[in-house]
């Protein structure tokens, strides 16, 4: 089997054989075009709304490339916002909690308070501030929208695109994957990975590794006989954002605990369950979303949300891998994989199965990748190949390219 | 632990393995895993497997959230079988072959308990 133009969606350009410049790995002036032209303009997936169900309830996120601590909140009048965590004061941090619930943020320097919705309430000693206008010294908001339960930021001032437009092709995800229902998580999280962003993220882009560097925990799960080297069923792009259609391999044989945590739990199917293919009947109908293809092997779609995040919509559970730069050659990791809530211990007992393999997958990446990075740094190869069934990674590379060299981040 | 920890009565015979394997968190569970013999893990394993489905069964009929104690414990039990599980039906190791050290992983949970 090899990968063909027949399964690459209509709108997706063409990028060639060509091998790829090792340049924007490795380079400080890339980086700094990266912070001011990808990261300063795109919406980045900041939380969920779940998160922050009630009015008063916030997350705080730190965006390192942008040197940001984003407090997200729900106000009073049930709007999420996105405000810089910073004092009109002194320019302290206001909340250093990473999460909570409160009608007022206090400021732990000289407690100044904000309400929910951004507004400074309290200035302790404000005869001593004669020309404080307080209207004006509200927190500093961040473009903030929500799509699919999803919580976008936009550090622009004023975003030349809404977030709609900016997801554009995606939208129907909304229709055919909605996460409303996918509120209980569990959370992977590296605070340091030595690489660059770029380097950790396409190590989710493709299957073609699956049998090799996680040959023990995923071989056989998506690289079934006839497609040895995981080629994807499909791709599609949409606009900056991409779309990679997996097969599992529905051969594979689960051993007895496994086996048992499937059968006690119906709403969970694993990567090889028989199962797939009729729930995908229900799932997935009238759709050409998930599973563009009709494959009986429809594993998984994994939505590039340009530019850091890597949505892998499976059936039963969705992860949200965002990989954020710290520098040029470190960056943060953050897996989120979201589930329907479990309603018994069967049900939980099978999520913490399918967890902890998911988990261990996800840290078999990380010393490849810090030791490509030096291998990057060392001089060693001037280009690296990618293979036809790597589409994801070299639509990615050339999206972020495009932005660096000047086209708007905006579709 | 405390040495009054009981399991409900048809799970007495896993009572030896309640100080090693009854933890509240993933993480803890993990770091048992990762810092035991496969001759702990497969033992563990072992003497889990015949008894998983009754387990569940039996756990079933709690709400999950609001286990008793020796139910609480039993079930810190189960969720520490699926950790074994990985080990043994997966890597047939308790560790990984390429693997950063484990410190630098952190794990958490929203909503999945009840």
């Amino acid at each position: 089997m090899a990968f063909t133009a027949a399964q690459i969606g209509a709108g997706t350009p063409d990028l060639g054989d060509a091998p790829l410049s090792l340049t924007p790995f490795l380079s400080p002036d890339y980086f700094a075009a990266e912070r001011e032209q990808v990261f300063s303009r795109s919406w980045l997936n900041i939380a969920r709304g779940c998160e922050v169900p009630k009015p008063g309830d916030f997350v705080v996120r730190d965006v390192e490339i942008r040197h940001a601590s984003v407090l997200v909140v729900r106000g009073q009048d049930g709007e999420v916002r996105a405000f810089h965590n910073v004092c009109a004061h002194r320019s302290a941090r206001i909340e250093w909690r990473r999460q909570g619930s409160c009608k007022l943020f206090s400021c732990p320097y000289h407690a100044w308070s904000y309400d929910t919705e951004g507004r400074l309430r309290g200035v302790p000693g404000l005869e001593n501030f004669p020309t404080l206008d307080k209207a004006a010294n509200g927190l500093t908001p961040i473009a903030c929208e929500v799509w699919n339960d999803l919580v976008f930021i936009n550090f622009a001032a004023e975003p030349p695109q809404s977030l709609r437009e900016f997801l554009g092709g995606l939208l129907p995800f909304e229709r055919d994957y909605p996460l409303a229902d996918m509120d209980a998580s569990a959370t992977v999280e590296v605070a340091v990975v030595n690489c660059n962003w770029k380097v950790f993220l396409h190590a989710f882009l493709e299957a073609y590794h699956l049998n090799v560097l996680h040959g023990r925990s995923l071989g056989n799960t998506f690289n079934p006989p006839d497609n040895p080297q995981g080629d994807p069923l499909y791709y599609r792009a949409f606009g900056r954002h991409g779309c990679l259609t997996i097969g599992a391999n529905l051969e594979r044989r689960a051993g007895p605990m496994e086996t048992l945590s499937q059968r006690h739990a119906a709403d969970l199917l694993s990567t090889g369950g028989k199962a797939r293919a009729s729930a995908y009947e229900e799932l997935g109908s009238g759709t050409r979303l998930l599973n563009p293809t009709g494959a009986a092997n429809w594993a998984l779609e994994g939505v590039v949300l340009f530019p850091n995040v890597m949505w892998l919509a499976a059936m039963g559970s969705c992860t949200l891998h965002k990989v954020w730069p710290l520098d040029l050659e470190r960056s943060r990791f953050e897996s989120i994989t979201y589930y329907p809530r479990p309603r018994s211990v069967s049900e939980r007992f099978a999520r913490e199965l399918r967890f902890a393999l998911f988990r261990d997958t996800i840290v078999e990446d990380i010393l490849n990748t810090e030791y490509s990075q030096q291998a990057l740094r060392s001089g060693a190869k001037r280009h690296m190949h990618l293979q036809r069934g790597e589409i994801a990674i070299r639509h990615h590379y050339h999206q972020v390219d495009r932005v660096v060299r000047g086209e708007t981040a905006h579709v | 632990m405390s040495d009054a920890v009981t399991l409900p009565e048809e799970f007495a015979a896993l009572a030896p393995y309640v100080a090693g394997w009854a933890h509240a968190t993933n993480a803890e569970r993990l770091h048992k895993r990762m810092s035991s013999s496969m001759a702990e893990v497969q033992d563990f394993y072992d003497a889990m497997l015949p008894r998983l489905e009754a387990a569940l069964v039996h756990l079933d009929r709690f709400p999950l959230g609001g286990l008793p104690p020796a139910e609480e414990t039993l079930y810190r039990l189960v969720l520490a079988a699926g950790e074994a599980a990985v080990a043994v039906e997966i890597y047939r190791a308790p560790t990984l072959p390429l693997a950063p050290d484990a410190s630098r992983v952190k794990v958490y949970y929203a909503n999945m308990d009840g």
